[in-house]
């Protein structure tokens, strides 16, 4: 979270952090695939370009722009939260690998998915998860009493992109989280600044919980599969569903499928999988 | 206040919590730089203009990972309070503090912060609660003393012009006490009404928020020393509903009795706290709200000042389960605060002056309220 990149100065520095990445890479397969003893140059110059390439990481992370994306209905508080809207050339779109800042949120957030209507997709050396290309809710989480979601619009480069945050209540009654928008991991700060981090279906490994001894029992509630809803105005109709209309600088929360401009739009309703600036194929869910 | 004790505190002591320094010239530029919205309640925090961006943005880079966390979420709060609350503490005769706390969030359990200036007056300082239960359990602790608490059944309403008055009339009685004590006289039971004018008259020259009137001053509407007939009329006022005995020719006062146990316990406040509130009502109309919290001697009073009405002062004891309470509720924000949203205004019309977005290639809009061009594609300001 330092000052956010121009869109000249982000050019010059992914121009730059691709070169460099590149060079890395063959330097490495230079060392693993030798056949001799590796000299020490060489093994000197790609450990100082991966150190490099960390700093710039590090360095993108501080830079990657923070904007108003949307709002909290229980807070009130608008929500700030980074995202590279140059371009899904950014590192913060690297779905594998994504370089983002630590996020300051609202004690509310639970989440946050995304769509992403496509324009012409950037090059990428990573593969890039950008969600489908029109919104979507996940009913499984949004019909439960302690949420709320609300959905936005923000331009990513030459794409339109989505966000849409769901806010919780009462943690009390928190179910798992899905992972961030383009990323393979859910996080929040909670008010303590702890910072929460998983992945979404996957136990880490010392948290594993320990079933030998239990009685196996057929309990349908015991884990919820999340599906994916399109159609946005029952939701909104519901309450359920806020939205802020687009270009509104105040981010003020909009109630009601009146002049709700999300419900209905058009494009695929398939996760997007992007590298090299091709769309590689459809998820069946996202992963 | 023209005559503050000399030992003026804050919260050091009292929170064991990091304090940030931001020098107030760069507050501005920070919050633009980070496109914070900002909301109508932040024109009360009184932000001087800005230096220029690349000065807030040198002193930014500065601050470590962890500081530009809470810092930021700072600047959030002072550019878009959902609720400020003024407050001011005197702590026996000793210890002046003043702080005001800033909630972005319109959940009670949510962090807050509290916001000052150093001693140059030249920084923002800047101290992030965990909640404002941490500022209550503070207050909950002064009001507590560590002193034997009592009970009463003492609840009474007046104007607010009388609460003025009344306020006058118990800095009085404490200063003849002080008096008597000096001069091994006894206290006297009849007071005459100019010395009323005249301790009123005191209260507003020297502000000193040792005395009860100058402490509860910057909450009260009519800030003006009453002429003696208007005196009297309080007087009068506090007569009919029982508080004092006004002689006929309005020359003296006496105590009426329960005002005797009220004087009494006033003479000794090991702990007075003010409260002004600003935020927004049900229907998100800017509201205030102004209180004290009083330890007496013995017990605790909690002063509503201005009532719905605004015209009227009500005093109750309580407890302290029942201050905790009522602190709770002050500081829950109840409205929505407006937004100051960028006001779109024509730009000039002359194509040469017309500006574009280096991202988008969209053309900007001019928003006259801060001088710049802003970008309503990209949502963000233009490089100046």
């Amino acid at each position: 979270m330092n000052t956010p990149f121009t869109a000249e100065e982000r050019r010059k520095f992914l121009q730059e952090y691709s070169k460099l990445h590149e060079k890395s890479l063959e330097l490495e397969y230079q060392v693993v695939t030798s056949e001799v003893e590796v000299s020490d140059d060489l093994v000197k110059e790609t450990d100082t370009l991966r150190v490099k390439l960390g700093e710039m990481r590090d360095q993108y992370r501080l830079n990657v722009p923070v904007l108003p994306l949307s709002r909290c209905p229980y807070t009130n508080q608008v929500v700030y939260h980074s995202i590279d809207h140059y371009g899904l050339d950014g590192l913060w779109w690297n779905s594998e690998a994504p370089i983002r800042p630590v996020e300051v949120l609202p004690s509310s957030f639970f989440m946050l998915n995304g769509a992403l209507d496509l324009g012409k997709i950037e090059k990428t050396t990573f593969v890039v998860k950008p969600g489908p290309e029109v919104p979507y809710v996940i009913p499984e989480i949004l019909s439960l009493p302690q949420f709320k979601a609300v959905i936005s619009k923000v331009k990513i480069g030459d794409h339109t992109g989505y966000p849409i945050f769901y806010f919780i209540e009462d943690w009390e009654e928190a179910v798992e989280p899905m992972n961030n928008w383009g990323t393979n991991y859910w996080s929040f700060l909670d008010a303590d600044m702890q910072l929460g981090y998983h992945e979404y279906g996957v136990y880490a490994e010392e948290q594993e919980p320990d079933y030998s001894d239990e009685e196996i029992i057929d309990d349908e509630d015991e884990e919820i599969e999340y599906t994916y809803d399109f159609d946005l105005a029952k939701w909104v109709d519901d309450g359920k569903l806020l939205w802020v209309a687009p270009d509104d600088p105040a981010f003020m929360l909009r109630k009601g499928t009146s002049g709700c401009s999300y419900l209905n739009l058009s494009g695929s309703r398939q996760f997007s999988v992007l590298f090299d600036g091709e769309y590689v194929e459809p998820e069946e869910e996202e992963s | 206040m023209a005559n503050k004790p000399e030992d003026i505190e804050d919260f050091d002591e009292e929170f064991e919590v990091k304090e940030y320094l931001i020098p107030k010239n760069i507050v501005n530029a920070l919050i633009d730089n980070f496109s914070i919205i900002r909301n109508k309640l932040s024109e009360v925090m009184d932000i001087p203009t800005s230096t220029t961006s690349e000065h807030a943005l040198g002193w930014w880079r500065q601050q470590s990972g962890d500081d530009q966390i809470v810092l930021k979420a700072a600047l959030t709060a002072m550019a878009a309070p959902a609720m400020i609350s003024q407050i001011s503490i005197m702590r026996g005769n000793e210890k002046y503090i003043q702080t005001t706390m800033a909630q972005e969030s319109s959940r009670v359990s949510d962090p807050c912060f509290l916001i000052g200036e150093d001693e140059s007056g030249d920084h923002v300082k800047i101290r992030r609660l965990r909640a404002p239960d941490v500022m209550i359990g503070t207050m909950l602790m002064y009001l507590d003393s560590e002193m034997e608490l009592g009970v009463a059944d003492f609840n009474f309403t007046t104007e607010i012009d009388d609460f003025h008055t009344l306020l006058g009339f118990l800095d009085l009685y404490r200063r003849q006490y002080y008096q008597a004590l000096m001069e091994h006289e006894p206290l006297p039971t009849v007071f005459n009404t100019e010395d009323v004018r005249n301790s009123i008259d005191d209260a507003h020259s020297y502000g000193d928020p040792r005395w009860l009137l100058p402490l509860a001053l910057p909450v009260l509407p009519n800030t003006t020393v009453p002429d003696q007939n208007t005196l009297n009329y309080s007087l009068y006022d506090l007569g009919k509903i029982g508080i004092i005995n006004i002689s006929s020719d309005y020359s003296t006062v006496t105590l009426a009795d329960p005002t005797e146990l009220l004087c009494n316990e006033m003479l000794t406040r090991p702990a007075s706290i003010r409260i002004t509130n600003l935020g927004f009502d049900e229907n998100n109309n800017p509201a205030g709200m102004s209180t004290m919290f009083i330890r007496s001697e013995n017990l605790v009073w909690f002063i509503n000042v201005g009532g719905d009405t605004g015209g009227t002062a009500s005093w109750a004891v309580i407890d302290l389960e029942k201050a905790s309470e009522l602190m709770k509720e002050l500081f829950t924000p109840v409205g929505a605060p407006t937004v100051v949203a960028p006001e779109p205004v024509e730009a000039p019309k002359a194509s040469s002056d017309a500006k574009y977005c280096s991202l988008c290639g969209k053309e900007a809009t001019w928003i006259e309220q801060y001088q710049r061009w802003y970008c309503y594609s990209c949502q963000r300001y233009l490089d100046s």
